[in-house]
């Protein structure tokens, strides 16, 4: 359980380093997430030594096939971090603090919103929930292998932008990511399911990315 | 005692220096604030008014000169400490977040939870914080239809009476507004003013930096010219004209 418990944990500690080098190193976001992508593959690779690990206990399985009462554990556990980040966004001086940054960083620090703390804070769960999201995909796959969460990093953006949220602007909630997920979903999976290549999903993925945020952009000047 | 401190200034500022580099901002400025005064600070643009405000707010320190808050000699050293003291700086464009409602934005940053557990998790406690906008509020005569409104939705003069009542929400006694009334159409600019007479009845100093004297000649008691870094007028409204001010700035 612990070593499970352990790779969240790994998420939070990288999580809230990459947002020490945003908030008090001063690196713009973008670069400290692709120099970590980077980094954090190539060490997941040297200590794998590029091989997937499969002796895994099997009760580890539950995690990524189990049911309870019929429902997927997986999504159990994705319904959970759906409400907690909902309550998180909406109902706490932390939330309010990340829409405020959002809507106008001097502002928020001059009104003495904690500034630097709050983006740290957002890195760190960011990355625990990514340590989360690995356990399940990694239980699902019955391997651990460094680079089984390739491509899923331009999802997430995807399925976000297309929930509506408005990249650097404050705008957004969790409702509607939850949307914009279930659609990323059925799309993908419907395209599996028509025998469409993963190649060309992922130019899907790309037109779509653009394409929300494009979208967004016409809204926002147009109001 | 209290006739005492009627007749004692708020604020005095003597002879403030301040350069950037070689460039002289500041030549031994001068300005003093009393209670319930609404003061005008005008002059060109670089005469030195942001700077001045400034370096009463903590953002800058001066070269030289002192800086009295209730007779006690007073350096603050960030815009957290002199807002501690009461005083609040409303900035151009830094007051508000465009997509919080009118409630948040009020308290950002000082949100209200309730509860010892709602307390440790930071639980917003929003019928609290309404209830005391709300009284905010009509306490400032201020009218804004909805308060679950985002400010962005609102018009400039209703976001600028936000971002007033904000700044008075928590015990200010001097709240320095920097061209409040820059972007607003005529009908606006009225309310803000309105506002601002509201806040000297409500026993609040205002510095009020403008470059449109006809806002200054209605609403302040007392007007005071920068020019090149230095104090060079400081009449009472009623002892002066426009066309007297527009010279001192200009260097007639």
């Amino acid at each position: 359980m612990g070593r499970f418990i352990s790779g969240i944990f790994l998420g939070l500690f990288i999580g809230a380093f990459n947002g020490i080098m945003v908030a008090k190193a001063g690196l713009p976001a973008f670069i400290v997430t692709l120099a970590m992508y980077s980094a954090a593959r190539g060490l997941a690779l040297i200590f794998s030594g590029g091989l997937p690990i499969t002796d895994m206990p099997p009760e580890f399985s539950f995690i990524g096939a189990g049911q309870l009462f019929t429902i997927p554990i997986p999504a159990i556990i994705a319904g959970l971090v759906f409400i907690l980040c909902a309550l998180i966004m909406k109902k706490t001086k932390f939330g309010r603090h990340i829409y405020s940054i959002g809507g106008n960083e001097d502002a928020a620090l001059y009104s003495g919103v904690p500034v630097a703390y709050t983006k740290i804070g957002v890195w760190a769960l960011h990355g625990a929930l990514i340590g989360l999201a690995a356990l399940v995909l990694t239980s699902r796959a019955v391997s651990g292998h460094a680079t089984l969460g390739e491509g899923l990093e331009l999802e997430s953006i995807a399925a976000t932008v297309i929930g509506g949220t408005a990249l650097g602007r404050g705008k957004g909630s969790i409702a509607n990511t939850f949307l914009g997920v279930v659609a990323m979903g059925i799309l993908t999976n419907g395209l599996n399911l028509i025998n469409v290549s993963t190649y060309y999903q992922m130019v899907a993925i790309g037109v779509i990315i653009a394409g929300a945020v494009y979208i967004d952009q016409l809204r926002s000047n147009k109001s | 005692m209290d006739i005492n401190k009627k007749n004692t200034p708020l604020i005095e500022m003597r002879g403030i220096i301040k350069s950037f580099g070689a460039v002289e901002a500041l030549r031994g400025a001068n300005l003093h604030l009393m209670p319930s005064e609404v003061l005008g600070l005008v002059g060109d643009n670089a005469a030195g008014k942001s700077t001045l405000m400034k370096v009463l707010t903590g953002v800058h320190r001066a070269d030289s000169g002192d800086i009295f808050f209730e007779d006690q000699k007073n350096f603050f050293n960030s815009p957290k400490d002199s807002r501690k003291k009461g005083i609040e700086m409303i900035y151009q464009n830094l007051a508000l977040a465009p997509n919080l409602d009118v409630v948040a934005n009020v308290f950002l940053g000082r949100e209200k939870s309730s509860g010892f557990i709602k307390n440790l998790c930071g639980w917003l406690n929003e019928d609290l914080m309404g209830k005391e906008t709300k009284e905010l509020l009509n306490r400032l005569k201020i009218n804004i239809p909805s308060l679950r409104v985002n400010v962005q939705r609102m018009s400039g003069g209703q976001q600028q009476a936000v971002a007033i009542a904000r700044a008075v929400a928590f015990q200010a006694r001097v709240v320095i507004m920097d061209e409040p009334t820059a972007a607003l159409a005529v009908k606006e600019t009225g309310k803000v003013l309105d506002i601002i007479s509201n806040l000297r009845e409500n026993g609040v100093s205002v510095i009020l930096i403008s470059h449109r004297l006809q806002d200054v000649f209605n609403v302040a008691d007392r007007i005071m010219v920068l020019r090149s870094g230095e104090t060079i007028a400081d009449e009472k409204i009623e002892n002066t004209s426009m066309d007297r001010i527009v010279k001192y700035i200009v260097g007639g």
